[in-house]
């Protein structure tokens, strides 16, 4: 059994040491490249979406590199997502590949997730396996909240480059920290570094948050790396989704985290009153919310077709005249080219700029 | 007389039967929009953001043209009319829509129906509260719902027997339903499409009559019964959660399995999101077994290019027929 997971931001670093630290054989896809995504976008479906596209090439790569079992969650929409493991099961044994697809009955589910992580993951134990999967997810939960922290003080750092050292140290310390003592010793570790890290005097950096969709918003393979490259400018960066907060919302593996989802439909609701799918309540909530707390912009990213994000689209357009914030649409498809979200990303700064001082 | 304006777009193709003769036993005079022309799409297209699908600037182009004549606009949220299948994330997301782009509007009529959250009574909970804004009269709404109820099924069994669109509107008001119409033994073909492609004249253009001209007979997804669709969907491994989603597919493989029809024409939006996952289930399913055309419109659509590849595509299946 060789286990392959799509990538999704830092996921593949929470489990990736734990699985293979009980013996999970696991077969990590290349990092994505121009190929990935040309393979992915030769074999899907001309309007399926971006996220679709990526992850089905990360699985070609995979299942070349030898891996024979896919996780793919799967779950019962409004958004295409709930449907991915069908269709890419699909074009994957048309192509003439053997492997196992693993996708639980009702990813929402705890004991669903468990039992079909159990028949991709070959363990035996249902109790140790219920241990593992919520020690990933703190895991996961840590890892935010260390990249959280990066963007938080980036914009502040006295010395060039010491936020980006210690983050990429944070990272590593966390992926080796494989028991939950561990994982806490290396974090209050962590927050050491950033607290002790030189800080720049009376810095005002611009704030910018972006909102829309999960995948867009997380991967650096589809968002050509918009929020590092925010925070290389120096601009302090927001987001409205985690991974490990959309995990909570489900597991609530963090009981003093609030339901993000709930929050956002509170703020939401003027404009958006029945949660449209994917993340299109979350995208508006926390415009709002964002827009409220004094961020200077919003740039909302979704994959060309998105249908959840196209609701928060049109009504984001209201909530910009309402609330007097700027909003940069970032649609993003095979044929985004990072010059172009560049361009578009330094003429939104400028503007930013121009309203602080007026 | 209270006048309610009903948009002639996207579910108004599935339900308008039963909104009308609710609606009208309540003693409500009902608007209907002209039907779509280029002018619709282009005022739509100015309150929408350009990546939206055409059916959805459409509805908006309708909803600007009637929206001053009337005291309120009818556009309920349909969000799943079936326990295990939801609709668009558009159509859930509609009246937000609607208050958040068009200006001055009149009041909206926008209760949800949402039967995965309330089970399968919601549908006559919607017509409660939309008849409790008309008439206090509890039985009379009740008595309401039920007649606008018998009309719909008796359009539902017209479109199920061939009858056009329009002329099934019409003959629905009646009580007496017209004879069956006879089997002609004419070679037929299947069209797969949500309702709101299919009877929309602009948008199908003259597909419908030019295939008829060649002595063809066009089946739509109202040919089957749920019954039907629902067995088509046991041969996939897992359900499709959405409405028309599973009507396009479970009507394609019941098409091709039953030999009932030579060949399909599927038509759908360009950018829909769930059409290129239902194409991708279509194209899998059947294949192997019946030829497939797949047309694709968008704002700019013009009838010269969908007339001359359905005209390649009769000559192809003709061909076929003859070699036997």
């Amino acid at each position: 059994m060789r286990l392959t997971v799509p990538y999704l931001g830092l996921l593949h670093k929470a489990y990736g040491p734990v699985l293979q630290d009980v013996g999970v054989k696991i077969v990590f896809p290349p990092k994505p490249t121009k190929r990935t995504l040309d393979l992915g976008t030769k074999h899907s479906p001309e309007f399926a979406c971006l996220p679709f596209k990526i992850t089905l090439g990360n699985m070609i790569e995979a299942l070349e590199l030898g891996a024979d079992t896919i996780f793919m969650p799967g779950g019962w929409g409004p958004c295409r997502f709930g449907y991915f493991d069908v269709i890419q099961e699909q074009i994957l044994r048309e192509l003439g590949y053997t492997f196992t697809m693993g996708s639980a009955k009702n990813p929402d589910a705890l004991s669903d997730m468990l039992d079909m992580m159990q028949r991709i993951s070959g363990l035996r134990s249902r109790a140790g396996l219920y241990k593992l999967f919520f020690f990933v997810l703190i895991r996961l939960s840590f890892l935010d909240w260390a990249l959280k922290k990066y963007f938080h003080s980036k914009p502040y750092e006295a010395i060039s480059g010491e936020t980006d050292r210690i983050f990429k140290k944070s990272v590593e310390l966390i992926e080796n920290s494989l028991s939950v003592p561990k994982l806490l010793k290396s974090t209050s570790l962590i927050s050491y570094w950033f607290r002790k890290m030189e800080k720049k005097n009376g810095a005002n950096p611009l704030r910018v948050a972006i909102v829309g969709e999960l995948f867009t918003v997380l991967d650096p393979s589809a968002n050509m790396e918009i929020d590092i490259r925010l925070a290389q400018k120096g601009i302090e960066v927001f987001k409205s989704v985690w991974l490990s907060d959309y995990l909570n919302d489900r597991f609530r593996f963090r009981p003093f985290r609030r339901n993000q989802h709930k929050l956002s439909s509170r703020f939401a609701r003027p404009y958006l009153r029945f949660h449209s799918g994917g993340e299109s309540t979350e995208s508006i909530g926390k415009t709002i919310l964002f827009a409220k707390s004094g961020v200077d912009g919003i740039i909302h990213i979704f994959p060309f077709t998105c249908m959840p994000e196209l609701v928060a689209q049109t009504i984001l357009m209201k909530v910009q005249k309402d609330l007097n914030i700027p909003i940069l649409t970032l649609i993003i498809d095979e044929h985004t080219a990072p010059g172009g979200v560049e361009t578009r990303l330094e003429a939104f700064i400028d503007l930013l700029e121009r309203r602080r001082r007026r | 007389m209270t006048k309610v304006g009903v948009p002639r777009g996207l579910l108004f193709y599935r339900y308008f039967p039963l909104w009308e003769t609710f609606l009208e036993t309540l003693g409500i005079e009902v608007i209907i929009s002209q039907p779509t022309t280029e002018k619709t799409i282009r005022e739509g297209s100015k309150l929408l953001p350009g990546d939206l699908c055409l059916p959805v600037k459409i509805y908006f182009g309708h909803i600007e043209s009637i929206k001053k004549e009337v005291d309120f606009l009818f556009v309920p949220r349909y969000i799943s009319i079936q326990p295990d299948a939801y609709m668009c994330p558009k159509l859930i997301g509609l009246p937000d829509m609607v208050l958040c782009s068009v200006n001055s509007l009149p009041q909206l009529i926008d209760f949800p129906i949402h039967c995965k959250a309330e089970g399968i009574e919601t549908e006559k909970l919607f017509y409660l509260k939309v008849g409790a804004i008309f008439s206090k009269d509890r039985k009379k709404v009740e008595r309401a719902y039920s007649m606008g109820l018998e009309r719909q099924s008796r359009f539902r069994s017209l479109l199920q027997r061939g009858f056009p669109f329009e002329k099934a509107l019409e003959l629905s008001r009646s009580k007496d339903i017209p004879e069956m119409m006879k089997e002609d033994g004419r070679v037929r073909l299947g069209i797969i499409g949500r309702p709101y492609y299919l009877y929309d004249p602009f948008l199908r253009r003259s597909i419908f009559e030019q295939v008829e001209e060649k002595g063809y007979q066009l089946l739509t997804t109202d040919f089957l019964g749920d019954q039907e669709i629902e067995k088509g969907m046991e041969k996939l491994r897992k359900r499709i959660y959405w409405s028309f989603g599973k009507e396009m597919v479970g009507s394609a493989i019941w098409f091709a399995q039953g030999r009932l029809v030579k060949g399909i024409i599927n038509l759908s939006s360009f950018g829909c999101g769930q059409d290129s996952f239902n194409f991708e289930m279509i194209q899998n399913m059947i294949k192997e077994r019946i030829p497939i055309l797949s047309l694709i419109f968008d704002e700019h659509l013009s009838q010269l290019g969908f007339s001359t590849r359905i005209e390649a595509f009769l000559e192809m299946i003709s061909r076929g027929i003859d070699r036997r």
